[in-house]
């Protein structure tokens, strides 16, 4: 048992090391140029679209619409979606547009539907509806910069970025785990999809805000109403059309994340399900030169994701068999645990194991570290999350799991809420 | 080559490097590893030489000197072979590489062949001198045989950790002896005893038990034969 964990653990260093360090010497070469922004033309004011479906979001809504009523960018229509809500979300909406419109602002449509059809096919009527020349979607419990606009718009100068995302950050940052989520999203949907969209591999238009190029959307017939994780599965087609996802850090919105844990374990196992079948659905177009990077960048992912929870496994497994070992011996000798606790330090008595794992350890705190700093955020903002993220791996392995199993139990049949 | 190429490549090149560092400090550690073992034995091969001389001194010249000599000597040997026993468990549980090294198998038998001979000279010992040391002897064999030894082992740990805290001079002595290393010293005592499923106990030479014996029935036993020591009170 031993000896297949010292192996695995071998194996699994030198890959998780080996992302670590490229993510690391990534933030270090591209340190300039995270926060480089395109040449603005001041002319090109192409007329946009903002898409925001909405399902039972009465408590978040009527924020979204005033964040939205700030936007300073005039060419752009905002279209709310309602998809069969049965809480006041209509009632809300129609009452928060009608005041706007009164004080002038024509930027807001409103289509009232009373069935539910699901997130997807919601977008896609939106796009359907829509007349700009770039598409954002957008979540209903979301909320964005004044000047978000003036800063995606001119990313699109560059002929291969089929979508630009966005800096993702949590808005109610009041529970340790949204605390947590908080540095997980600084560093996963904002500096890791800026790093990766050097290389060409973000894998996901992130649901809170996203921006389309509207022929493009057109022509790969919009988002797949079949998929649990619309904003991943459409990162595939866009790739398959030669596009590229980009990601800009100057560009905010604030998403608003469940507070409790089932809430989030719910939303992870819908995520993380989706991504094993979305990767499934689109096997085809895995580790083909002509899909670029991006191809062996989905598996590879996968690959290390898999790997990391079989070491979940195995070292909950070997820490519950000592555990249940030390109960059994301090049982004989009456549970005298602090009685002859000592503490030797001894280099010796560390193995190359120990060192492995202090190496990756070091590793993750400098990415964090690094990955912060260079993101302008400081980390006196949050130290709770901080502190308590290098942890978080527990939480994603418990997320990971229930997604597997979930994906098994249904046979892939899980639903989107 | 496109940067993102280059990265990939520089980070393979560290990557492969620092396991190459990690892989060089596991084989330093394990040449330290050797050097104090080695260091400890060479000290109780002195001890072993020396206590020679006093046991011959004993007989020919002053044995209340030489007792006073033994007891100090004891002392020295007991904490030597206390370290050296630790240490060998903490080095195989640090590296599986030296664990599973000849040279750990030889210095384990090494290790077990001495614990017989320091048996057997403070046996000598606790007689000529009238010493109040009591003497277990504790026969275990590996995991796949004897399910309890670990156990066994724990409790005896626990019994001399305390007697560590309690008195200078450690008024128990536990001879822990591997019954799988093929010792020949130890093959002769198991069978004089009779004994051949483990884990067994044999207190101040007498009445050989085996199977799990508890913190107090081998307090019980040790205590019948003197229940003055300090370790009997706690």
């Amino acid at each position: 048992m031993i000896v297949a964990y010292n192996a695995f653990m071998y194996f699994m260093w030198f890959i998780v090391t080996f992302y670590m360090i490229y993510i690391v010497l990534s933030i270090v070469v591209f340190k300039h140029s995270l926060f480089e922004k395109p040449e603005k033309d001041p002319n090109y004011n192409p007329f946009c679209s903002l898409i925001i479906p909405a399902w039972n979001e009465q408590d978040t809504v009527a924020d979204t619409i005033k964040s939205l009523h700030k936007v300073t960018y005039q060419n752009v229509e905002f279209i709310f979606i309602n998809d069969g809500s049965t809480d006041k979300t209509s009632k809300i909406i129609t009452k928060y547009l009608k005041k706007i419109k009164e004080k002038g602002d024509n930027r807001f449509r409103f289509i009232d539907n009373k069935d539910n059809k699901g997130k997807a096919a919601r977008l896609n009527q939106g796009i359907e509806a829509c007349k700009g020349e770039f598409i954002a979607c957008m979540d209903a419990d979301t909320e964005v910069e004044p000047g978000i606009f003036e800063k995606v718009i001119p990313e699109f100068q560059d002929p291969e970025a089929g979508a630009i995302t966005v800096a993702v950050e949590v808005a109610n940052k009041k529970t340790w785990l949204n605390k947590v989520i908080a540095v997980e999203f600084n560093l996963g949907l904002s500096l890791l999809l800026k790093i990766f969209s050097f290389a060409k591999v973000v894998w996901v238009t992130p649901g809170p805000f996203s921006i389309y190029r509207a022929d493009l959307m057109k022509k790969i017939g919009g988002f797949d109403p079949n998929n649990i994780t619309e904003d991943h599965e459409i990162a595939f087609r866009i790739y398959k059309e030669g596009y590229y996802i980009k990601n800009t850090m100057h560009a905010r919105v604030f998403a608003t994340m469940p507070d409790t844990f089932k809430g989030s374990y719910y939303q992870r196992r819908r995520w993380y399900s989706g991504s094993i079948l979305t990767m499934f659905q689109h096997r085809k177009m895995l580790l083909k030169k002509e899909h670029g990077l991006f191809s062996f960048f989905i598996p590879f992912n996968m690959f290390i994701i898999f790997l990391s929870m079989g070491m979940f496994v195995l070292s909950a497994g070997l820490l519950l068999h000592k555990i249940i070992k030390n109960i059994i011996f301090f049982s004989q000798t009456g549970f005298n645990f602090f009685e002859h606790w000592t503490f030797e330090f001894n280099p010796l008595f560390f193995g190359r194991v120990n060192f492995l794992g202090m190496t990756m350890f070091v590793m993750v705190i400098l990415f964090i570290l690094l990955g912060l700093l260079n993101s302008k955020r400081k980390l006196s903002d949050n130290p709770i999350g901080i502190m308590l993220f290098p942890f978080f791996y527990i939480f994603y392995q418990i997320y990971w799991w229930g997604a597997v199993i979930s994906t098994i139990i249904k046979k892939g049949k899980i639903s989107w809420r | 080559m496109e940067i993102k190429y280059r990265l990939l490549v520089a980070s393979l090149a560290i990557t492969l490097t620092l396991f190459a560092a990690i892989f060089l400090l596991g084989s330093v550690l394990n040449q330290e590893r050797e050097v104090s073992v080695e260091g400890t034995f060479s000290q109780i091969n002195r001890d072993f030489s020396e206590m020679q001389t006093i046991s011959l001194l004993a007989d020919s010249h002053d044995k209340d000197l030489a007792c006073l000599a033994f007891k100090e000597k004891l002392k020295d040997l007991d904490g030597n072979l206390w370290d050296l026993g630790s240490d060998l468990e903490k080095f195989s549980s640090a590296s599986e590489e030296f664990k599973k090294s000849d040279y750990y198998q030889e210095q384990k038998i090494h290790f077990n062949e001495n614990e017989v001979l320091y048996y057997l000279v403070l046996s000598n010992v606790v007689e000529t001198c009238d010493l109040s040391k009591q003497r277990i002897l504790y026969f275990y064999a590996d995991r796949d045989n004897c399910s309890k030894c670990d156990d066994q082992s724990f409790i005896l740990r626990d019994i001399t950790l305390d007697d560590d805290k309690l008195n200078e001079d450690r008024e128990l002595a536990v001879f822990s002896l591997d019954t799988d290393l093929d010792v020949k010293s130890i093959d002769i005592l198991a069978k004089y005893y009779n004994l051949s499923n483990y884990p067994c106990l044999v207190i101040n030479d007498k009445n050989p038990v085996c199977g799990i014996q508890s913190r107090e029935e081998i307090m019980t036993s040790v205590c019948e034969n003197n229940s003055d020591l300090n370790i009997c009170s706690n």
